[in-house]
């Protein structure tokens, strides 16, 4: 088998390797480069080794925050009016991934339009979590709950510490950057989808991120807001 | 008498350092669980047996799978945002609100994600790993709480009253 049959840039590339029966492909076992060890296209594994890494850039927030808190004394600052719309922002971005789902089972069944329509309400879902969550942030900001603040300072809603404020933008900004990106990249890719300009692979590989996006989320929103929940 | 009370936040220290290691490899386990079969496919691994074509990579399975899915994860947030309104004491609603997120999470890397249906081989190169260099932040716990036994005294009395946010 040649160097480009090898690592073969095709989806359909699962089928077996060769039709010689039962033997290992040409060009030898798992180690000697001949077979497809791990099945899967080169982009889809590039993007699942940017996920890795970006879990751990996450975990290393939410362990900060962890940390802070533990060596704090922690006000639980989210009434609720707070935790009804981060619910809402939840259900949103759970109820998105469910529509990129269905983008890439339209796209691997070739119906373009399909796949097109699905991937930009999943990116119209992004949009309303964004917008949801930059009105939770105004309000905090208007009550002048920011990261620079003096620590025991009084502001409309009592006392407030730096801390808490520095740890909340942080891990929910960064969230806010990727969902923020990720839209622009549906929006993009189902527009370059449509011309023809890209593969059912690349709905695959974009519902990846989103689909992540999405489980960062599920640790953000119980650690951050419902940790801190005053109801 | 002092000697007792350092023994037994060491003790306390060490509980809770070893009870995050443990908790986190049967989180980790789980995961393996919900994920797939990994000790079979360990072995298989190690066998040089992975080689072979479309180990369950592309299943025929079908949409509904996804629903149910979708429902599940709704359902597990509404039990967590439920949690909020009951109050339970901190650390039972931490490790509660972890577990059920792992469970979501594992849902979400398994069907969403598609890692259920992958090679096997493609599962055991991205997860363990992972997950060992995530709990492997563990290690500044244990500073966290030594940092708040110096902390909690200089906090004034009457923030420490009146810590409660708008």
């Amino acid at each position: 088998m040649s160097e480009a049959a090898a690592t073969a840039d095709t989806a359909a590339a699962h089928a077996p390797a060769a039709s010689h029966g039962h033997a290992p492909a040409p060009g030898g076992n798992l180690w000697d480069g001949g077979v497809r060890p791990l099945g899967a296209h080169s982009k889809k594994f590039g993007m699942w080794l940017f996920i890795v890494s970006d879990s751990i850039t996450f975990a290393a927030l939410l362990f900060a925050y962890s940390y802070v808190r533990l060596s704090n004394v922690w006000p639980t600052p989210f009434h609720g009016h707070s935790i009804v719309t981060s619910t809402a922002m939840t259900f949103v971005l759970l109820s998105s991934s469910l529509t990129m789902v269905l983008a890439v089972d339209a796209a691997n069944k070739k119906l373009r339009d399909k796949a097109v329509l699905w991937t930009m309400l999943t990116a119209l879902g992004g949009l309303i979590f964004v917008v949801l969550h930059t009105m939770e942030w105004l309000g905090i900001i208007n009550d002048h709950l920011m990261p620079l603040i003096k620590a025991g300072e009084e502001t409309k809603s009592g006392w407030t510490m730096p801390m808490v404020w520095g740890t909340f933008f942080a891990a929910t900004g960064m969230h806010m950057l990727h969902v923020t990106v990720g839209v622009g990249y549906l929006v993009v890719l189902a527009l370059q989808y449509k011309n023809g300009k890209f593969k059912a692979i690349d709905i695959e590989v974009a519902g990846l991120y989103w689909h992540f996006v999405d489980l960062v989320w599920m640790f953000v929103f119980p650690l951050i807001y419902l940790m801190s929940a005053k109801i | 008498m002092e000697y007792v009370w350092y023994f037994l936040l060491f003790a306390v220290l060490a509980g809770v350092w070893f009870g995050l290691i443990v908790g986190g490899a049967a989180s980790w386990c789980a995961l393996c669980a919900i994920v797939g079969r990994a000790n079979k496919d360990i072995v298989a691994f190690l066998r040089g047996e992975l080689a072979k074509p479309s180990d369950g990579a592309h299943k025929d399975h079908g949409m509904a799978e996804n629903y149910v899915v979708w429902g599940a994860l709704l359902f597990f947030t509404l039990l967590e945002v439920g949690l909020a309104y009951i109050h339970l004491p901190l650390l039972i609603m931490l490790v509660t609100l972890l577990g059920l997120s792992l469970l979501k999470a594992a849902l979400i890397i398994g069907f969403f994600m598609h890692m259920k249906f992958e090679k096997r081989s493609f599962a055991i190169s991205i997860i363990p790993a992972t997950v060992v260099t995530i709990l492997l932040l563990n290690v500044i716990f244990p500073d966290g709480l030594r940092s708040n036994a110096f902390r909690e005294e200089n906090v004034p009395e009457e923030h420490a009253d009146s810590g409660e946010g708008h």
